[in-house]
This record gives C-alpha cells, sequence and structure tokens, in this order.
C-alpha cells in the first residue's frame, strides 16, 4: 500500500499533470472513499482466504472466540436485564396495562427484544467491547513493526491475524445474541408476572404463541452474523493501518467504534425494514 | 490483548534454597476492580471540584465546546434518525395489525425523550467524543506533556479535566435539542415518507399532543446525568495511561468498555426513577 500510495502522490507534484486522480488524492471525500474500498477489498481478501484449504487459523479463532465470549458476558448481562427490567417491565408495561391486555405483555417483550433490541445492545457492547480491544491490539503490533517481521518471516499477516479474528466474530455476535436474548426472556418469566398481575403459566404460553422461527433465524442470528462480519472487518482494517505516532492507535480505535456504530444502527434500520415489509403479518401481536 | 509489561522495581530475585520467597501483595480480580473503581471515584470528586477553578481557563472550556458542537451534531442527528426509523418500524407494524396504525405517534411521542434520546445520546456521546478525550489525554500523558503543563503551574486537573466537563456541559443541552428532532425526523421519514404509512398531520399532531415540556426538561436531566460521568471515566483512563502508544489504544479500549456499561444503568435509572410510580400516560384507566 505504501508503494501506491507514494505512486498516486507523485504525479500531484507536477501541477500540469496528474490528470483526475492527482486532483483528487488527498481530499477528504476522496480518502473516505479509498478507505472504504479497501475495506471492501480486505473483506473479499479475508473471505478468500478463509474458504482455502490451509487452516492454521482455527485454533486461533477459537481461542479468539472464547475470550470474546468471556470478555463481554457480564456487560451484555447487565446492560440488557437493565433495559429489560427498567424500560421494559417497568415502564412499558404500565402502557400495556393501560390498554387492558397485560397477558400479552411477555409476548410483546419477546417480539420487540428478538427483532430489535436484542440487536441494539448487543451491537453496541460487542463493537465497543471486542472491536475496540481488536483494534488496540493490531494497532499495537503495526506500530511496533511486527506485521513487517511476520511479512519478513514469510507469514501472511491476513490469513493469521485477520482471518480468525473476523471468523469469530462472525460466530460470536449471533452467538452472544442469541445467549442475551435468551436470559431475557428467562428473567421476563420470573420477574414479570408477579408485578402484571399475571400468572407464570400465561406468561409462558403468550411466549410460545409469539414464537416464529423467521424472527429467530433472520433477524436474530443472519442480522447479527452479518453485523459481527462488518465489525470485524472494520476492527482489523483500523488496526492493520493504524498510523503511527503518540495518538495513532488511540485514534483507530476511536474510528472504529464511530464506524461500527453508525453501521450498526443504519443495517439494522434497514434489515427490519425489508423484513417488516417483506412479510408484516410477523408484526401482530398474537395471543 | 497488548499489554505493555508492569514496571518491575529492579531485577527479579534469585530464589535461594531454604529462603522463603517474599510473599507479594495479593491482587486479584475482585481486589483489583474494587481499587480502579476507588481510584475512579476520587478522581471523580476531584475533577467536580475542579469545575470552579476553570473560569480562568473559559477559552479552553468553549473551544472544547466547539469542538463537540462540530464534530457530533450531524452524526447525532443522524443516529437518532436512525433511532426513530427503527422505533417506527417495531411499532408502526405492530399498531397496524390492531388497526391503530394512526397512533404511531403516541410511540414517537412518549418514547423519543424518554428512551431513545437518552440512550442514544449515551452511545454517541461515548463513541465520539469520550474516546477522542481518552486518544486525546493519553498522548499527553505519554509524551509527559501533562508533566510539563504542571511544572509551568498550570493545573492539569483543571486545565484539562475541568476545562472539558464545562465544555460538556455547554454540549448537552443543544445535543438534547438536536437529539429530539433527529428522531422525530427519523420516524417521520420512515412512516411518512418511506412506507406511507400515515399521514404527516396525523404522526404530527399526535407526537407532540402526547410530548410534555417535562418530558423533554427529562430528557436533559437524563443527558447530563449521562454525559457527565462518562467524560469523567473517559479523562480517568486517558490521565491513567503508562507506556507508549500502544497503551493508548489500551485505554480507549477500558474507557469505552466502562462507558458502555454505565450509560444503560445511568438511563435506566433515571427513567425508572422519573416515571416508575407515574407513567403520566392519560389513557386507560
Amino acid at each position: 500500500m505504501a508503494s501506491r500510495a507514494a505512486a498516486g502522490r507523485e504525479p500531484a507534484a507536477n501541477p500540469y499533470g496528474g490528470g483526475l486522480r492527482g486532483l483528487l488524492e488527498g481530499r477528504a471525500p476522496y480518502e473516505r472513499l479509498r478507505h472504504a474500498g479497501d475495506m471492501g477489498r480486505l473483506s473479499v481478501q479475508v473471505v478468500r482466504t478463509a474458504v482455502r484449504p490451509p487452516f492454521p487459523w482455527l485454533r486461533d479463532a477459537i481461542v479468539e472466540l472464547s475470550t470474546y465470549t468471556r470478555r463481554c458476558a457480564v456487560p451484555l448481562a447487565i446492560s440488557h436485564c437493565v433495559y429489560l427490567i427498567g424500560f421494559g417491565i417497568l415502564l412499558l408495561s404500565q402502557l400495556i396495562v393501560n390498554l387492558g391486555a397485560p397477558d400479552r405483555f411477555p409476548g410483546a417483550i419477546y417480539i420487540i427484544w428478538s427483532r430489535e433490541i436484542s440487536t441494539w445492545i448487543t451491537a453496541m457492547i460487542f463493537a465497543g467491547i471486542v472491536g475496540s480491544a481488536v483494534t488496540a491490539d493490531l494497532g499495537a503490533r503495526k506500530i511496533r513493526d511486527e506485521l513487517d517481521a511476520l511479512a519478513v518471516l514469510g507469514v501472511e499477516s491476513v490469513r493469521t491475524l485477520a482471518v480468525p479474528r473476523v471468523v469469530a466474530m462472525t460466530i460470536a455476535m449471533p452467538m452472544l445474541s442469541v445467549l442475551s436474548f435468551t436470559l431475557v426472556q428467562i428473567v421476563d418469566y420470573l420477574v414479570a408476572p408477579g408485578i402484571l398481575g399475571i400468572s407464570h403459566g400465561v406468561a409462558f404460553d403468550n411466549i410460545r404463541q409469539n414464537v416464529l422461527p423467521s424472527d429467530l433465524y433472520l433477524t436474530l442470528v443472519l442480522k447479527n452474523a452479518l453485523l459481527g462480519f462488518f465489525i470485524g472487518i472494520v476492527s482489523c482494517y483500523k488496526g492493520l493501518t493504524s498510523p503511527g505516532g503518540a495518538e495513532g492507535v488511540g485514534r483507530a480505535v476511536n474510528h472504529t467504534v464511530v464506524i461500527c456504530f453508525f453501521a450498526a444502527w443504519l443495517f439494522n434500520s434497514l434489515f427490519n425494514l425489508a423484513y417488516l415489509t417483506t412479510f408484516p403479518d410477523v408484526a401482530s401481536l398474537k395471543g | 490483548m497488548a499489554t505493555t509489561a508492569p514496571p518491575s522495581s529492579g531485577p527479579a530475585p534469585v530464589p535461594v534454597p531454604g529462603v522463603p520467597v517474599p510473599r507479594r501483595r495479593r491482587s486479584g480480580p475482585v481486589r483489583d476492580f474494587l481499587e480502579e473503581a476507588g481510584e475512579l471515584l476520587v478522581f471523580a470528586g476531584q475533577s467536580l471540584a475542579a469545575i470552579p477553578g476553570t473560569f480562568r481557563y473559559i477559552s479552553e472550556a468553549l473551544r472544547q465546546a466547539s469542538l463537540m458542537l462540530r464534530g457530533t451534531l450531524v452524526l447525532l442527528f443522524v443516529m437518532n434518525a436512525f433511532l426513530g426509523m427503527t422505533l417506527t418500524n417495531v411499532a408502526y407494524f405492530l399498531l397496524r395489525t390492531l388497526g391503530a396504525s394512526d397512533y404511531l405517534g403516541v410511540v414517537s411521542g412518549y418514547g423519543t425523550p424518554r428512551q431513545i434520546a437518552t440512550t442514544m445520546f449515551g452511545y454517541v456521546f461515548t463513541a465520539k467524543v469520550c474516546c477522542g478525550m481518552t486518544a486525546e489525554l493519553g498522548a499527553m500523558k505519554i509524551q509527559q506533556e501533562i508533566d510539563a503543563y504542571e511544572s509551568t503551574a498550570v493545573d492539569p486537573r483543571k486545565y484539562l479535566v475541568g476545562a472539558r466537563l464545562v465544555g460538556v456541559i455547554l454540549f448537552v443541552p443543544v445535543a438534547v435539542v438536536v437529539g429530539l428532532i433527529g428522531s422525530i425526523a427519523g420516524s417521520y421519514f420512515e412512516a411518512v415518507v418511506v412506507i406511507h404509512g400515515i399521514s404527516s398531520n396525523v404522526l404530527l399532531d399526535v407526537h407532540w399532543s402526547v410530548q410534555t415540556v417535562n418530558d423533554q426538561l427529562f430528557s436533559l436531566v437524563t443527558v447530563f446525568a449521562i454525559a457527565i460521568p462518562t467524560a469523567i471515566v473517559a479523562c480517568f483512563y486517558g490521565l491513567r495511561t503508562t507506556g507508549g502508544p500502544a497503551a493508548v489504544g489500551t485505554s480507549v479500549a477500558r474507557a469505552i468498555y466502562v462507558n458502555l456499561v454505565i450509560l444503560h444503568l445511568i438511563a435506566v435509572f433515571c427513567a425508572v426513577v422519573y416515571y416508575g410510580t407515574n407513567i403520566n400516560l392519560p389513557i386507560g384507566g
């Protein structure tokens, strides 16, 4: 990449040469587009490397997966439970009780959580904790010139560093999302009936009536897997190209978090819009 | 995870047979956590106490506020719009099956100031402003700029931390207004322009008739309650950085780890304190 950047900068030195590229090089929109293109290239490269036979990264991927799960478990549990009890059970339930349908509350929680809130909180915490940690790790290796040392040894940095992390994040994100979703249902089943004045049997029955397979495998698993892949690509790219200097890695982590948060919301809104307009009947609250 | 080697105080002791190795100070996850929390609380108290002394650095505070406003407002608006779109996705399709899609404005009017704007402000503020603060202060710390300030009789707690906190206080009211407008803009875009579900007048009429000034003031209070602690945590981890440039990245990762948890806690806690006994919904019984 360094040689290409140098090659791009040379014609700009000539005021009469350089053409369109020399005119655009260095401007902010062009640089943003170039970063986006590089991320796309890295994602293609990662996918291509991941499916080709020598798999030396499998062990690393499993280790990374277990690290991410352990690191995210407690913050995810705290945030989900607090959100469920505060906004869900104490505030939203009053709305539903006022409408005279407290027996449909567990189903409403099931639907809302499986489509939206599970993804919100899990994506935010996952990007904030795992994405930033991976960027900090890879950026530290970059500025210590460890990547160049690996290249000298003939070790591909994408295959040994990026692929296991991206694969682990693609698996970890839906896994954590499903786990926290299950935790939310359990807490809801334990806490909500006492506050709403319905029996546990009614709550369980209502949850079961609202279970739709498409909610689980489309909005809970597929969407979160795609988000995890995206977060992995962004954090690996930002780490592998982290600039040097005192502030370089810190800024790279900052950019990772902002890009991942923005992309998570954009993707979540569009995916759910597509899902609900394709299958509008899934939205009905049964029971 | 890149961790710098702990600073060793001299060469490691060579074990001599027959002489017991001196017991090192006990440390474990619980003890480390408590120590870190204690340091953070002490730092928070000192930073809040330093705010009155920052008046002489008011130009720095204004500069910080302007940087936050210019760097964050567009992102805050767009992210709130996404959250409004998401809320509309859920609420519109849920209400449509009940035949009550005209009452989408109830959900956006109640949900926006109580939950959407505050939580989203927390996310944007943590990601954009707090990470930036930690990276900046961490870089200053490892380049010994903080010591340089102290040696020139500038109190870094006032000049760096206090001025940033004053900047946050100036930034928050504008951010709340932008966030509230952004959420309803997103709901409007989704419900009226994309889905063509309900007419613009029905949405806005119901939205503004259920949203009271009290709700908007509550939103302001909650956002203050989120912004000040997260900013303090960011400054704390920035000033706690030791080591090289790699440690700055680790500090930023650590700061956002803590911030993401406390922002959920504070947002929900404030909502429950404010609305827990009286949800202020003038419908039904």
